[in-house]
């Protein structure tokens, strides 16, 4: 069916359909990341860099 | 479930051994920066010494810049952070102690073999064969220090920044290992198994990855760590992170062939190369914006912080360079910006404002963390961010006002359809005011980092240098169900069956022929798509854990994918390109194989970095054919262990040069360039005269060749050093006849005959008949340089 599929496009129609896909694909992604956020899927790990660890001395006080 | 208080020491003396390596070699590879951009607006700045050449101090400078700056800075960011995100100490000090000393001997041989002329000849790859093995087993040393610290983390999640890192390590290995395959002639001197067209290839699929997957990526992790730290918010949305890594890791390494468009590279592979730097637009602005929305409520910050105020310019000069790149990837602006300066300004865009920003916040937040001192002067960092803004701005808008100089006037014709400006000079001379400006710009950077380099100094001198101790809590609970599914989970998980299923669909596609069938598949496709949706939701809604989860808290299994989403890029377009019979050019002949002399000319030519300068790649353009001549063609560079097409045209291009001039003009133009070309800004090159080859090496050359597949005759290797002298004492009797005594075995005389060689071979026939036609037509009157 390749051949259906390819018969009558110009080889330039082929870019520009696979960024067709992308776009599709692209818009698609963005809804998915802030339209449907659903919040809480990722708390723990979004708050990793804020949470490693409670300084404690050693041989002066360090704040990290 | 219970809970215990650890306590870990993290190993902060590896980070700030790396950070000072970092600033250190930051120094220098801005200063040789500084030196050569002068050099190119003063040619006298290159003072005639051999090992101070504007063409071999400019690999010096990329490689101090990328691996020296821009890697010790990477390695004191993974370290860093990656014991903090995993809480736990590196696996091992002593890999930790040799991954440093070690890399920083490597910096050390590539900062005394550059200068020297002991180059591979290949861009950004330029460090010969003992070293590329020590950069792979150093490369080993890190990469086990760093999976073994996974392995005995204390943090389950593996946060966004473990994965750019894990993406940085693995791909960084391919490339290098892939690229680096050559064989040796000498200790210091070795041949690049691919050849022509296919060598192009896999050095810009090494070339624009090693900016990918060694200057960004990384980088990027650092972002994702240290930026929400310095905001002490958490980043703006992960999920967007985790789109932004997939999407990079998976598109990046299809773009390398941007490198290469109207070149001799099968076109199928341009496309590929344009399209896909297209698509990176998307994600690496998905990254830029993620970056900057972690400051939404914390800009005020901004004003005060100078660690903010590096990270917000870096992250946006990311943001700039990501968006430059795809469109310098459209053929169109390619046709006029390839070989300009405004690649030049493209990439220092990319290395002084996004990798160098990022350094320099990381260094002002980390130097006094790690010496329980605050920062000696904000001030001072605060006209540090104003010298390296204004020079960046600068730099850049000189070479895009440079870049589109030389690019117009290169394809400016007359309306009788002759060249416009003849002279190549003629470009030279138009830019010049930009290249001062360039040199200013680059001073103010360099000003701006000596200013850090002090205030830091100021920051830790007096202070004991400390490494962190924490307490982490650990739970010791029953494992959850992401924790506790096995790796069989992992290879049974949905994604994996509707990723087969997908690639089973697209197989009948091309297989099966008929229309029902099409519209039957696409059917079947959204109703495997609407089925595993659902069955995601329920199973989710069941508290059963998501594939996802489970993927991302095994480092093996998470590896395993990172690696196949880089290769399919690569294997995909690399592999069609070295498996195709290149040895069949379009003229029905063979290509005739350098003779030992132009080959020896050849080594000379890489030695002394004349591709710096030179491009050898017509392009199938109507001006370039007015001024150079017959478009470059595949098969004429079937023999060329490496390729020397170059990327830069400072200089005009050589691949048609051959037979245009006499020796006499090569000869007086490698002395003195301004003798034959008036306002050229090529250095001197009169220790040619005098220097000379080992004349015993040519058999081996030619034997080495022969391993690689040139096809020599055992005959030819063993007169290759007689027919060396005969054919270089054709060029020194002509010279004399115009009163130039050369030397047979001086270095001069091989480059010549390199030089006479270029683009004029007419080949040799397959059969025993004779070639028929001349592969080049003589280069048009009125062709300029």
């Amino acid at each position: 069916m390749y051949r259906q599929f390819f018969a009558g496009m110009e080889w330039t129609a082929l870019p520009l359909f696979a960024l067709g896909l992308f776009l599709v694909m692209f818009v698609l992604m963005l809804l998915r990341t802030f339209a449907w956020k659903s919040k809480g899927d990722f708390a723990q790990q979004e708050n990793l860099p804020l949470s490693d660890g409670r300084a404690v001395s050693t041989d002066r006080e360090v704040t990290p | 479930m219970s809970q215990r208080i650890e306590r870990i020491q993290y190993d902060d003396a590896i980070v700030r051994k790396f950070m000072f390596a970092s600033i250190l070699f930051g120094a220098v590879g801005l200063i040789v920066g500084v030196l050569i951009a002068s050099q190119l607006a003063w040619h006298q700045a290159n003072f005639g010494v051999p090992y101070l050449t504007f063409s071999r101090l400019r690999p010096l400078h990329t490689n101090a810049v990328i691996f020296a700056f821009v890697g010790n800075m990477m390695f004191a960011g993974v370290y860093y952070s990656t014991q903090r995100l995993l809480k736990a100490r590196m696996a091992n000090d002593t890999l930790s102690a040799i991954h440093f000393w070690g890399w920083q001997l490597i910096i050390v041989a590539a900062a005394v073999t550059l200068p020297l002329g002991i180059t591979t000849g290949k861009e950004y790859a330029e460090l010969e064969w003992p070293i590329d093995i020590a950069i792979a087993l150093v490369w080993v040393v890190f990469a086990i220090n760093f999976f073994w610290t996974l392995a005995k983390r204390n943090e389950k999640h593996l946060y966004v920044a473990i994965w750019f890192y894990i993406a940085t390590i693995i791909t960084v290995a391919v490339l290098h290992i892939v690229n680096s395959l050559a064989l040796p002639l000498s200790p210091l001197k070795s041949y690049s198994v691919f050849a022509g067209v296919q060598d192009a290839l896999v050095q810009w699929w090494y070339g624009h990855n090693a900016v990918a997957f060694f200057l960004t990526t990384p980088i990027l992790g650092i972002m994702y760590y240290f930026l929400p730290k310095a905001a002490e918010r958490p980043v703006y949305s992960y999920r967007l992170s985790i789109v932004h890594f997939w999407a990079l890791v998976f598109m990046y390494i299809w773009a390398g062939p941007h490198h290469l468009l109207y070149t001799a590279l099968p076109d199928w592979a341009q496309s590929l190369g344009m399209l896909f730097s297209l698509m990176l637009w998307a994600p690496s602005w998905g990254g830029m914006l993620n970056g900057l929305l972690t400051l939404r409520g914390a800009w005020n910050k901004v004003r005060e912080d100078p660690v903010l105020k590096f990270y917000v310019a870096g992250v946006t000069f990311y943001g700039m360079s990501t968006f430059e790149g795809p469109l310098l990837s459209i053929k169109s602006v390619s046709a006029l910006a390839h070989y300009t300066d405004w690649i030049v300004g493209h990439a220092h865009g990319g290395a002084l404002g996004w990798n160098g920003l990022m350094a320099a916040g990381m260094f002002y937040w980390m130097a006094p963390k790690m010496f329980g001192k605050p920062l000696h002067s904000k001030k001072a960092a605060d006209a540090h961010f104003w010298l390296a803004t204004i020079g960046i701005v600068l730099y850049m808008v000189s070479m895009w006002v440079s870049g589109v100089n030389q690019g117009l006037m290169w394809q400016a014709q007359n309306a009788d359809g002759t060249l416009t400006y003849t002279s190549f000079t003629e470009t030279l001379l138009a830019i010049r005011p930009m290249y001062i400006v360039r040199a200013v710009g680059g001073t103010m950077y360099l000003t701006g980092f000596v200013l850090m380099i002090w205030n830091l100094l100021k920051t830790v001198s007096g202070a004991k240098a400390q490494d962190t101790t924490v307490e982490v809590t650990i739970e010791d609970k029953p494992a959850a169900p992401e924790e506790a599914a096995g790796p069989i989970a992992v290879v049974t998980g949905r994604p994996l069956w509707f990723s087969t299923i997908a690639v089973i669909f697209t197989l009948v596609f091309f297989i099966v022929d008929s229309a029902a069938l099409a519209v039957g598949l696409s059917v079947a496709v959204l109703v495997v798509g609407e089925v595993a949706y659902v069955l995601n939701k329920k199973e989710r809604a069941a508290g059963k854990p998501s594939w996802f989860g489970i993927i991302e808290r095994r480092p093996l299994g998470f590896t395993v994918l990172v690696l196949l989403s880089v290769l399919v890029g690569g294997v995909a377009e690399l592999l069609p390109t070295i498996m195709v019979k290149q040895a069949v050019p379009e003229t029905g002949h063979g290509q005739k194989p350098y003779t030992a002399l132009e080959l020896q000319g050849r080594d000379i030519y890489q030695r002394e970095g004349c591709y710096v300068c030179h491009s050898q790649m017509v392009r199938p353009m109507l001006h370039e054919y007015l001024r150079y001549g017959e478009a470059s063609r595949a098969e004429e560079f079937i023999y060329d262990h490496p390729f020397q097409w170059g990327s830069k045209r400072t200089g005009p291009d050589l691949h048609r040069i051959g037979g245009r001039y006499p020796n006499l003009w090569h000869y007086t133009h490698l002395m003195d360039p301004r003798a034959t070309s008036p306002g050229s800004n090529m250095p001197t090159y009169q220790w040619l005269a005098e220097w000379t080859f080992d004349s015993k090496l040519a058999g081996k050359r030619l034997a080495v060749m022969q391993k690689l597949g040139v096809p020599y005759t055992n005959a030819d290797i063993d007169s290759a050093e007689a027919n060396q002298q005969k054919q270089a004492n054709t060029i020194v009797a002509d010279l004399a006849k115009n009163g130039v005594q050369a030397k047979w075995n001086s270095d001069m005389v091989a480059l010549i005959a390199y030089l006479q060689r270029l683009g004029r071979d007419q080949g040799v026939a397959l059969t025993d008949e004779a070639p028929k036609t001349s592969a080049l037509p003589g280069p048009p009157v009125g062709g300029g340089r």
